[in-house]
């Protein structure tokens, strides 16, 4: 199987507290077509990884160090220029919230023909037409009228389905999604996860970062249990929820499980 | 908060100028060395000496005498009038954002026709009707700020009553009083405070702008903007006379303004982080 | 067009309420028009001849009746006549405006120019040391008395490098007292457009937009000015009145003859119809200036119903 992804000996620490790595020694790899998950609680630095991965961390207030391997490529010396070229092309991302993740001053369709444009030349008129493509591959009716709206009329659950077929509409090798599903509701839950094991199936890989455990079990292969910014324990999702060998992990794994009963 | 605020340099420096001035302007008749209006037409344009410390003006007064009485003047004025303006500001402007409706739309309408003078032309207005003096001055000012003072809290209410919180204390049955006495005040007081302080710094440049415009104060008046234009006939060959004043608007204004600009600095810690 | 009506009916109560106000304020005056105006054209009037005049001039009626008659007129455009230069107050205007125009406008340009680099690279590079010296100088810059900076500037270049004829007639001539004019405005601006670009980059779209791929200087200029120059407008139109006004102090100290130090003159000699004028004037120029900023920032942000989001402090 193809290795889309390769972080190695990750640290992310702050500059003002560089005594103190929040994200310590983290090591893993992704490959083509498969989903891993990294779950922990908040301020775990799970979040921090993903965005080391995109670049998107402030360079300014953390230092970096480790190497993130993408296609034989080290993204943390490539330049700024280069890393946003295959930002939104080749690694693409969900976001958390969705209502938050678009200008709400520029219409939905200006914001996708502008990202379809940074990464393929392109007249206006066939970005927008492309992306009212994309936008009903997702099933999402009335496209055009969606194109011509601002972000902050549409539902949080129609927002996530833009911003994934945002993320599908250049082919790229994996997806970041990080918490895509938490601030949905049950229905838009339900109708992100099955995009995403589609995604899969197209042999997009996926990193999910999650706190819930439902979502990892249904979608990863693999996972990784992080605390404090260190991975403690990793394996497959089979052997993690069978038998977890941290008495973290399953206590985690306790707490979501009761969740779970409780709803019931 | 007090605690950090005490840690900011630039909190403690506005702070020490604010106190500095005060000091002055509370105790300026002890500490002048001379009385600021006695006239000695044959000392005129004297140089720094030890008997005048900064030299003499065009009539042969002490110049830094005027200066101290000057800063009681500024502050005498100014920190009456912002505390009456606060008041006024900080009613009107929860009432009618708590009250909401009808009364909120006629409140707005009546600060958006005050606020369309601009306070030089209130100022003259009023000069106009009452003639010169302080009164018209203080007058004018309120007169003229009374819209903008309330209008940000107005704002600054507005923002809060929409929050969670107030809801949920009104679900628990808290009399409107009550919350607007002890939730709503409370947590605009902050940014209420940055406008009060740098508000006093601008009115200050206000009123002696207005002074300098011969407009206020009789002529001879130790104020500090009067002065200045006093000094003007003089300014290519003394410069000095007309430096002076100015510094001293400027280190008082200053003050107000690094006080309030790192309390502002401290109470949107949004803007700060990352 | 609901939108359209409402805004064109407050914008008629603002403008009634404002010239009944400046109608007020100039008509509550202890001094007797009648009779300051009788001694405009007799030395010494006598009991007889102010009586008479305040007939002609129709300040014996009730006050709302002289309100509603000087409205009337000041809708034709009529002004009255001024007491001091015997001109029409509209013509005494429109020949001093201009001048107060140029000034301003300048001013405004020296602000713009001014406000966006400066505060866009501090917000970028915040916590740097050009930050931090933004950060005193904008704070220096609004604790400046206009009328000694003023001097300063007069003192320093004209005195000290007469190279530029400060006071003067031409474009030239205006650079310096623009510049003073446009000090305080341009400190405010700053801080205020530094702020609002600082909270816009820390926003989540600034995040997606950079997942998405934009560069920075689309991020920057089609996502974060758009959403951070609303508060910036309003501060604009809004400050256009107050700095037609304040104006006074600086075409005093440059001995300009603009209507800043024409409205100053016209109180001095209680010249009535010209305060007036004057004061209806600038107070229309604002609201004006207050419905362009609206409209302005309608397009830049669909979403702003709330047009007193930021008052200037």
């Amino acid at each position: 199987m193809k290795e889309v992804l390769k972080v190695s000996h990750l640290y992310i620490r702050l500059k003002r507290a560089l005594d103190q790595p929040i994200v310590n020694n983290a090591s893993f790899s992704l490959q083509k077509g498969s989903a891993l998950a990294i779950v922990g609680e908040s301020g775990s630095g799970k979040t921090l990884t993903c965005k080391a991965v995109m670049r998107l961390l402030n360079a300014r207030q953390f230092n970096i160090s480790g190497s993130i391997r993408y296609n034989g490529m080290d993204l943390l010396e490539m330049s700024e220029k280069k890393i946003r070229a295959l930002c939104g092309s080749k690694i693409a991302m969900v976001v958390q919230n969705p209502m938050t993740a678009f200008n709400p001053t520029v219409k939905i369709g200006a914001q996708m023909a502008e990202t379809l444009r940074v990464h393929q030349k392109l007249r206006k008129k066939a970005a927008y037409e492309l992306g009212i493509h994309a936008l009903e591959r997702m099933n999402l009716p009335r496209c055009e009228q969606l194109m011509n709206s601002y972000p902050y009329v549409l539902s949080g659950g129609m927002l996530q389905r833009i911003t994934i077929a945002l993320a599908l509409i250049h082919e790229p090798d994996f997806i970041i999604a990080d918490e895509a599903t938490t601030a949905l509701d049950v229905k838009n839950q339900q109708m992100v996860l099955e995009e995403f094991e589609k995604m899969k199936r197209r042999g997009i890989g996926l990193l999910l970062v999650t706190h819930d455990f439902g979502v990892a079990a249904k979608l990863a292969d693999d996972m990784l249990v992080m605390r404090r910014g260190k991975i403690i324990e990793r394996g497959t999702v089979y052997d993690l929820f069978s038998a977890p060998q941290q008495t973290y992990t399953k206590e985690l794994l306790d707490a979501s499980m009761l969740r779970k009963e409780k709803c019931m | 908060m007090i605690k950090k605020l005490l840690k900011s340099k630039q909190a403690m420096i506005g702070l020490t100028l604010i106190v500095l001035v005060t000091l002055v302007a509370l105790w300026a008749p002890l500490i002048a060395p001379h009385d600021p209006n006695k006239i000695d037409v044959l000392n005129r344009f004297m140089s720094a000496s030890s008997q005048y410390p900064l030299g003499t003006d065009q009539l042969g007064r002490c110049v830094l005498s005027r200066l101290l009485i000057g800063a009681s003047y500024s502050l005498g004025i100014a920190v009456p009038t912002l505390l009456v303006l606060g008041i006024v500001g900080l009613t009107l402007g929860t009432a009618s954002a708590y009250v909401g409706m009808r009364w909120e739309r006629v409140f707005l309408s009546i600060c958006d026709i005050f606020m369309a003078f601009p306070a030089l032309v209130i100022v003259l207005s009023l000069i106009g009707a009452l003639g010169q003096g302080l009164l018209s001055i203080l007058l004018a000012v309120a007169f003229s700020l009374w819209a903008w003072f309330a209008k940000v809290v107005w704002s600054y209410a507005r923002m809060e009553i929409s929050k969670d919180y107030i809801l949920a204390a009104k679900i628990a049955g808290c009399s409107d009083r009550r919350i607007i006495l002890y939730h709503i005040i409370p947590n605009i007081f902050p940014q209420f405070l940055v406008y009060l302080s740098t508000g006093i710094a601008g009115m200050i440049i206000m009123i002696s702008g207005f002074s300098f415009l011969g407009l206020g104060f009789e002529a001879g008046t130790p104020e500090w903007g009067a002065m200045l234009n006093e000094a003007r006939s003089n300014f290519y060959s003394h410069p000095e006379l007309v430096f002076y004043p100015g510094l001293c608007v400027l280190i008082t204004a200053a003050g107000f303004n690094l006080f309030g600009e790192a309390l502002r600095d401290m109470i949107s810690p949004e803007e700060v982080n990352e | 067009m609901v939108v359209f009506f409402k805004r064109c009916r407050a914008l008629i109560i603002t403008l009634f309420g404002v010239t009944a106000l400046s109608f007020l304020m100039a008509n509550i005056s202890i001094v007797d028009p009648a009779e300051a105006y009788a001694r405009n054209i007799f030395l010494h009037p006598t009991e007889e001849q102010i009586v008479q005049i305040r007939n002609e001039m129709g300040l014996d009626q009730p006050l709302y009746e002289q309100y509603i008659q000087w409205l009337g007129s000041s809708l034709r455009g009529d002004l009255g006549i001024s007491l001091q230069t015997k001109n029409t107050v509209v013509s005494d205007i429109g020949q001093k405006l201009p001048i107060t125009m140029q000034l301003v406008s300048l001013a405004l340009l020296w602000v713009v120019v001014l406000t966006i680099p400066v505060s866009l690279v501090a917000a970028l590079r915040q916590n740097s040391w050009f930050d931090h010296l933004v950060r005193v100088a904008t704070i220096l810059g609004a604790s400046l008395p206009n009328f000694w900076l003023g001097f300063l500037v007069l003192l320093f270049f004209a005195v000290t490098f007469p190279i530029v004829e400060v006071v003067d007639g031409n474009l030239v001539s205006l650079v310096f007292p623009s510049l003073v004019l446009a000090t305080p405005l341009a400190s405010i601006s700053i801080r205020l457009l530094r702020a609002t670009l600082l909270s816009n980059l820390n926003k989540d779209y600034v995040t997606y937009a950079k997942a998405r791929g934009l560069r920075n200087g689309r991020i920057v200029w089609g996502h974060v000015m758009r959403n951070s120059l609303p508060p910036l407008v309003m501060l604009f139109c809004q400050y256009i009145g107050h700095m037609l006004a304040g104006s006074a102090i600086v075409e005093s100290i440059f001995s300009m003859q603009g209507i800043g130090t024409h409205l100053v003159d016209a109180i001095m000699a209680r010249d009535l119809p010209t305060v007036n004028g004057c004061v209806l004037i600038i107070a229309m120029i604002f609201v004006f200036g207050r419905t362009l900023a609206d409209i302005i920032n309608k397009r830049l942000n669909p979403r702003m119903i709330n047009r007193d989001e930021v008052l200037y402090d």
